[in-house]
């Protein structure tokens, strides 16, 4: 992959990691009490909005180096280090489970939805790092 | 924890003893004038919070109710002020029952975009009901995910209702 590549990779992966928690936190411990109850905290429209805003830049980022790094890595190397395979398979549940949190409505559904996304992000993030670590090893 | 909370209820009720209560200047207690209105919280405990999330099958958000006894020239009615999560915004509903069926059901506030706010005569659906007459409300376009929330609130509340807390 080139080096422009590589950093799309770095940046799209981190802030979309970063929002995505931020939504959650913003979403489960930062309401703000009023008087006639509660209310979401006034940042969380922002987060989820930057959260949408860099989705698809982390959707492009690995589309990008989907034949020449994954593919080819696939049928090429030797010792499977499977962190890269891992994440092959997340990317598309996570994808899978942001489209259900956007266009689902079921309640329950997307109660569940919702764990199983923060989970898949947190997870891809986590073997992102390993992966990125492994590769000196 | 439980101490806590009730500690902080009761030190929230003399608070609130001591100046006047803000919600009884919303215009529905002001158009009851005539009435005696008086506060009546509810504190839940996890007994009653495990029969409602089983027969509702939903989670019970906070502890504290807001409830309040009117008293009408000897008609009896309660007032919820209940609020529910929309979508990632709330909305805030007033309801009035009385003899288990809804009465009166307002918007105190919403939060979400207003798009997604249905209007005044879908609200006023849910007027004479019963917790049995609640799931067939109609459905209405593009605000799917207020009419579960609204229908949450009220079940909530028609449930809270019957368990004469
Ligand atoms: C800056 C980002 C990345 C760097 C520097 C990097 C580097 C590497 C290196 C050095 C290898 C081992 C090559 C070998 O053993 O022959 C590898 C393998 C692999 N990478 Fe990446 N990678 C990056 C991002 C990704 C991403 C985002 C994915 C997928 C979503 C991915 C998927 C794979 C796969 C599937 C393999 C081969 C199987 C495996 O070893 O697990 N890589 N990568
Ligand atoms: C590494 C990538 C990603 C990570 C780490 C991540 C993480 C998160 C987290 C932690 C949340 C908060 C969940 C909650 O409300 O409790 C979230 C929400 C969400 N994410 Fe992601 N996400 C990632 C990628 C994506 C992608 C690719 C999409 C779209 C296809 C997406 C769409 C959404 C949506 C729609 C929400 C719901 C926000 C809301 O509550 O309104 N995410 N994400």
């Amino acid at each position: 992959m080139t080096k422009l590549e590589k950093q799309i990779l770095l940046v799209s992966i981190f802030a979309t990691t970063i929002t995505g928690i931020l939504v959650y936190l913003l979403r489960e411990w930062g309401n703000v009490e009023t008087l006639l109850g509660p209310e979401a905290n006034p940042f969380l429209t922002h987060a989820q909005g930057l959260h949408y805003l860099f989705t698809p830049f982390f959707i492009l980022s690995i589309s990008l180096i989907f034949k020449q790094h994954v593919y080819e890595k696939i049928q090429s190397s030797e010792k499977r280090r499977i962190s890269g395979f891992t994440m092959v398979s997340l990317y598309l549940m996570i994808i899978v489970s942001g489209q259900i949190l956007l266009y689902i409505t079921e309640v329950n559904f997307t109660y569940y939805a919702r764990y199983a996304h923060l989970l898949l992000g947190s997870w891809f993030a986590l073997t992102f790092l390993r992966h990125l670590v492994l590769r000196f090893s | 924890m439980e101490l806590l909370t009730y500690i902080l209820l009761i030190f929230f009720s003399l608070q609130v003893k001591a100046s006047e209560d803000p919600i009884l200047r919303l215009e529905f207690f002001q158009k009851h004038e005539d009435c005696i209105i008086e506060r009546k919280y509810i504190y839940l405990d996890r007994e009653i919070k495990t029969i409602y999330e089983r027969e509702i099958n939903q989670a019970f958000e906070s502890s504290i109710i807001k409830r309040y006894q009117m008293n009408c020239l000897g008609q009896i009615s309660k007032v919820y002020i209940l609020s529910d999560r929309v979508r990632s915004h709330y909305q805030t509903l007033l309801i009035q029952i009385s003899k288990e069926r809804i009465q009166v059901l307002e918007v105190l506030k919403f939060s979400e975009p207003q798009k997604y706010q249905a209007p005044k005569s879908w609200y006023h659906k849910f007027v004479t009901r019963s917790d049995s007459e609640i799931f067939n409300i109609d459905a209405v376009t593009g605000a799917t995910l207020t009419r579960y929330s609204t229908m949450r609130m009220a079940k909530k509340a028609l449930f809270l209702e019957s368990k004469n807390l």
